[in-house]
């Protein structure tokens, strides 16, 4: 379980350009819970996220999973915990690793990088077995570098890392967004089965309107950096695409 | 022959620095210029030691150390105190250049008397090689072993994509200052080596030094980018070939009869031309 009190992101405080991005947000997320965040540009959807996965800094407020304080923890020691898949495809792999070797880092994530090997045949079957769920044939191109692949290649093996090792909270911003509407669809059924398979905590920002209807269980509107509109269940399902876009004008 | 052996031998005991080029390129992208300092400081800890005099195995532990904590001090420079990565390696550089003055305590120390490493396969024909050989078949066998390890590969995603590494779990910072390490600790052994092979130390001998070894990177990465190759031992193979190739052409270049004061000059524009053709070549790609 997710909680956010009373948090608030202030950017260049006390400047003439000071921004508040994200105003004292009460938030609550159950395990299993898949959230999908919308909003205008610039209204803090991506800060909240990176607040919670620590790549920006909190001015107050605290967050907790599992009753736990993580606030305080740097980026790396969240990461045990946190996966994130960014909107950029690019950003998630290492280009010049191959990417069993992307996949052997996704795999101790949150585990320490001892002086051992540990890509052998056992983990080369397996990391096989899981990118072939893909359909894609990368399962025959473990050995090739990871920046020969096409963006949603590698935006599909990002969402696929994302979930090798341990993790409770998977943060999505706009995974689809940079993908043809093909490639988009292939990589949001996939995070939906991952997300219900291993009953993670979801949140996924999207600008795709048809997406907020079709996933998640839980909508979030979010406004000048405050939760304006929070609808689950039967509510959210028996919403249109046309009555959202109302929600942004 | 003996001319193009010598350049050879001294090719392989510079492909030591030319690795710790290519580790810390890997993790910072830029190279180190902390090179030039341990270095020299390799080879002044080797000229002390063996003048007190004792082994060259009580030298090489501390030729090692010494090159860590030089690379340390860079790394903790730049990551700590965020100072710019080649900014923080040339203030290093510099800091070492009165560190190697002092332990030296004058600017050369000859070595002809001492026993040394090459002396190792005793009266064997080409008993020089085979010593050069033999060390730099173990230090790249332990370099290509640490790359392949799961430290190893967060090592190489950490200078690749720092986000992802970050997202992966990697203290950054930590590993930058590990990294830089372990490539200055190869460093200060090519200068325990070099020391040895030209039979004495001198204060001035790291000068520029770390252009020749990024050359040899340089000229592997070449080939490393055009045949996309990923395999950490051909990786490793191709940065000792390269750093034996540039010693071949400097001496090939030498022995056509190049004025000596001219070599710094010449190292450079060869560095130069290997930087710019690449850099064209990736913009032809793009």
């Amino acid at each position: 379980m997710l909680e956010l009190k009373e948090v608030s992101v202030v950017f260049n405080k006390g400047k003439a350009n000071e921004t508040n991005a994200v105003k004292s947000v009460n938030l609550r997320i159950e395990r299993g819970e898949f959230v999908v965040l919308i909003g205008a540009n610039g209204s803090g959807k991506s800060t909240l996220i990176n607040a919670i996965s620590g790549s920006a800094q909190l001015t107050s407020g605290s967050i907790h999973l599992n009753n736990q304080r993580i606030d305080y923890l740097s980026e790396n020691r969240r990461s045990r915990f946190v996966s994130k898949v960014f909107q950029d495809p690019l950003s998630g792999t290492a280009p010049d690793l191959t990417v069993v070797d992307n996949f052997r880092l996704a795999a101790i994530r949150s585990k320490a990088k001892k002086l051992t090997v540990g890509i052998d045949k056992d983990f080369k079957k397996q990391v096989e077995d899981i990118v072939a769920v893909l359909g894609l044939g990368l399962e025959k191109k473990l050995n090739l570098r990871m920046g020969s692949l096409s963006g949603g290649q590698r935006q599909a093996l990002t969402l696929l890392m994302s979930t090798m090792d341990d993790t409770e909270l998977l943060l999505l911003d706009e995974p689809a967004a940079a993908l043809d509407p093909k490639t988009a669809e292939l990589i949001m059924q996939l995070a939906k089965a991952m997300i219900t398979k291993r009953k993670l905590s979801a949140i996924l920002i999207t600008h795709n309107l048809k997406h907020a209807q079709t996933f998640g269980s839980r909508l979030i509107q979010m406004r000048e950096g405050i939760l304006c509109r929070d609808i689950s269940g039967e509510a959210k399902k028996n919403l249109t695409p046309s009555e959202m876009v109302e929600w942004f004008n | 022959m003996d001319y193009y052996l010598a350049a050879i031998i001294a090719g392989l005991c510079l492909s030591l620095m030319s690795m710790g080029i290519f580790v810390s390129m890997k993790i910072f992208n830029i190279p180190d210029i902390t090179t030039d300092g341990s270095y020299t400081l390799g080879a002044a800890v080797t000229a002390v030691v063996l003048m007190y005099p004792a082994h060259y195995l009580v030298a090489l532990p501390l030729v090692i150390v010494g090159g860590a904590v030089a690379g340390a001090a860079t790394g903790f420079v730049h990551t700590r105190l965020k100072i710019d990565a080649l900014l923080s390696g040339i203030l290093i550089m510099t800091a070492l250049y009165s560190v190697n003055l002092k332990v030296m305590g004058r600017s050369n120390i000859p070595l002809i008397a001492s026993e040394n490493i090459f002396s190792l396969f005793g009266g064997l024909p080409l008993a020089a090689l085979w010593t050069a050989i033999s060390i730099v078949a173990l230090f790249s066998v332990t370099l290509i072993y640490l790359l392949k390890t799961d430290f190893g590969i967060a090592m190489r995603a950490t200078g690749n994509s720092l986000t992802m590494a970050r997202a992966m779990g990697v203290n950054v910072d930590r590993m930058r200052i590990t990294g830089l390490a372990i490539a200055n600790s190869m460093t200060a052994t090519a200068g325990f080596l070099m020391s040895q092979y030209q039979g004495f130390a001198d204060i001035n001998m790291g000068i520029g030094i770390v252009i020749i070894g990024l050359g040899s990177v340089l000229m592997a990465d070449a080939i490393i980018k055009s045949f996309g190759i990923t395999s950490v031992v051909l990786q490793i193979a191709l940065v000792i070939a390269g750093s034996i190739a540039f010693r071949l052409a400097l001496a090939f270049a030498l022995s056509l009869g190049l004025d000596p004061t001219l070599l710094k000059l010449v190292t450079a524009a060869f560095v130069l031309i290997i930087v710019a053709l690449s850099s064209v070549k990736l913009k032809a790609n793009a």
